[in-house]
């Protein structure tokens, strides 16, 4: 082995750190490999690693203590990170949402939103959703498209949450705010495909409790 | 519509009536916060599992960093609605009543139509707030140019809740609440009422501060608020503490301070010392040989024991007790007789071992 290359292993102890794949493994049993760097903006598999690390370190330890250390090392599962929750077409949204934010840390979504729009934040939602879910069918009908959105979006929300992303978390919840910014509550009924359970009475009677709010 | 349609229709995905429950509530609170309040309102509009979802959501569920952002953005939401004109003054008819412990903007907003020309201020920790407080300076000072008028009546409430110990400012409200008391002094003369919530947290001295001013034409104040009652409570709780271990320890060492003591019969055992004037004693009930400090008992017994104090200081407590004193036994006491001379004359028999009363 040349110097070069020994000075090369030699400093290579944390860029191999870096440099570690994990799986992520997903409810439908789908494993992706994402960089370490990249999988740690989820604080849950952050602490997941850590607490593995923990645990490997002293399964060495005991390992060499007892002489067996060879047949501890190299197991491929000890990068492997479950999400039971998370089903891999979310999962793989999730991860190119990490991705994407790697390089380029998501900006702070202003609180309330300004417009309905959401043109900034939704051309990353999309892109996204695009470069992911590469849709083959591209069909107009809207109920369909509707439908699938919010199904991911809600389950995007959800995954968020659960793997403790805070900017995609803010960024799905914003959307959702989108949603609803602006409509009334016939145009969000619509939206949502949500059925009218109040009385003509009881809405009269709600309608007339928040008229300030219309006349504003 | 065809069936297939209506099919497909039905089974679209619902992102709120169907999997709202699933979602956590600081979640749908996130999504609120990203809203004004014309879209609070319209959402909770828009059916009753929504609404009552939206009750749900519960401050406990947040951070105290969500909390004072939903205050602000509640408070940036109210400043878009416009003013309305009242019969008789001209004026905001704004009101601030978000519950800070149940976001149930809902019964908010009614709350907020209900009481329509008063603004209703809760107390709690947002009213630390910086932006909060600039914010609330605005709706004081209001904008006559721009036919906005300042706040003229105003609320303090308290919240639909009590106050969950660690969030309680009920304690150190004074200090917690202080920026928006400066406020609320500042721009009392502009107030032509103020009402103090009967149920509120808000501390007698706080009251007190403002009430100072003379220019408020309507002022309510709790008589007695619960806070104030709970403090006075635990004042006079603690007072009594205090006061019995006085008694019993204090009287235990000193019985000249012995407040209750009726002594009818007294019986007093003693010795010179070997030093100075001081006699040793202790007191006992005749009858059964037990300490009685504290007690009413009526038949006492004095004897050289292990309690010391001056003799003077006894003799003052038999003289404070004449009145009651029926006998008086000395033992022993050629040293106590001469001073007894100059007693009350309610005890002028001079037998050093008996003083009868009749």
């Amino acid at each position: 082995m040349s110097k070069e290359e020994k000075a090369a292993n030699e400093s290579g102890g944390l860029d191999e750190e870096e440099q570690i794949e994990l799986q992520l493994k997903s409810q439908d049993s789908i494993s992706f490999p994402v960089k370490k760097d990249i999988a740690m903006h989820s604080a849950l598999i952050k602490t997941i690693w850590s607490a593995r690390n923990r645990i490997i370190k002293t399964k060495q330890k005991i390992a060499c203590l007892k002489l067996k250390f060879n047949e501890t090392t190299g197991d491929q599962t000890e990068t492997e990170i479950p999400l039971p929750n998370v089903r891999s077409a979310i999962l793989k949204r999730v991860i190119s949402f990490m991705e994407h934010h790697h390089e380029s840390p998501m900006k702070e979504i202003e609180k309330p939103l300004k417009s309905s729009n959401m043109r900034e934040v939704m051309q990353v939602f999309l892109k996204i959703n695009n470069n992911n879910n590469q849709r083959k069918n591209t069909s107009t009908n809207k109920n369909k498209n509707t439908k699938g959105d919010q199904e991911t979006l809600f389950e995007l929300i959800l995954a968020a949450n659960y793997m403790d992303i805070k900017p995609l978390l803010d960024l799905t919840c914003a959307k959702v705010a989108s949603m609803l910014k602006g409509k009334t509550p016939e145009q969000i009924r619509k939206q949502f495909n949500i059925a009218n359970d109040f009385t003509p009475e009881e809405e009269e009677a709600v309608r007339a409790e928040n008229k300030w709010a219309e006349d504003s | 519509m065809s069936m297939r349609e209506n099919e497909q229709s039905s089974h679209t995905f619902n992102l709120f009536s169907r999997n709202f429950d699933a979602i956590p509530s600081d979640i749908l609170l996130q999504v609120l916060l990203f809203l004004e309040i014309q879209d609070i309102v319209s959402f909770g509009q828009v059916s009753k599992t929504l609404k009552g979802v939206s009750e749900n959501v519960k401050v406990f569920d947040l951070t105290p960093f969500q909390r004072n952002e939903f205050s602000l953005n509640f408070i940036k939401g109210i400043q878009t609605i416009t003013t309305v004109k009242d019969n008789s003054i001209s004026q905001s008819s704004l009101t601030l009543s978000f519950s800070l412990f149940v976001y149930g903007f809902i019964e908010i907003l009614s709350s907020l139509h209900n009481n329509a020309h008063t603004w209703k201020i809760p107390c709690d920790h947002y009213l630390c707030d910086e932006k909060v407080i600039r914010l609330l300076e605005k709706k004081f000072r209001g904008d006559e140019s721009a036919n906005k008028y300042g706040i003229k009546h105003l609320t303090l409430i308290q919240t639909e809740k009590l106050l969950r110990w660690s969030y309680a400012p009920s304690f150190h409200l004074g200090f917690t609440s202080a920026p928006f008391l400066l406020l609320l002094k500042k721009y009392q003369p502009r107030l032509l009422s103020l009402i103090f919530d009967n149920q509120s947290f808000w501390l007698a001295e706080d009251i007190l501060d403002i009430t100072l001013c003379q220019q408020i034409k309507c002022l309510c104040i709790p008589f007695v608020n619960q806070v104030l009652f709970f403090f006075l409570f635990l004042l006079l709780f603690f007072f009594c503490c205090i006061v019995y271990i006085l008694r019993v320890y204090v009287c235990k060492f000193y019985p000249k301070f012995h407040p209750t003591a009726k002594v009818k019969s007294l019986t007093i055992f003693g010795e010179r010392a070997s030093m100075g004037q001081f006699i040793s004693f202790s007191i006992m009930n005749i009858d059964n040989n037990k300490h009685i400090y504290g007690s009413t008992l009526q038949h006492l017994q004095l004897h050289r024991q292990q309690f010391a104090f001056d003799i003077d200081d006894l003799l003052y407590m038999i003289h404070s007790n004449c009145e009651q004193l029926i006998t008086l036994q000395i033992h022993f006491c050629r040293f106590i007789k001469s001073t007894f001379n100059t007693l009350s004359d309610e005890i002028k028999d001079d037998s050093i071992s008996l003083l009868q009363k009749s």
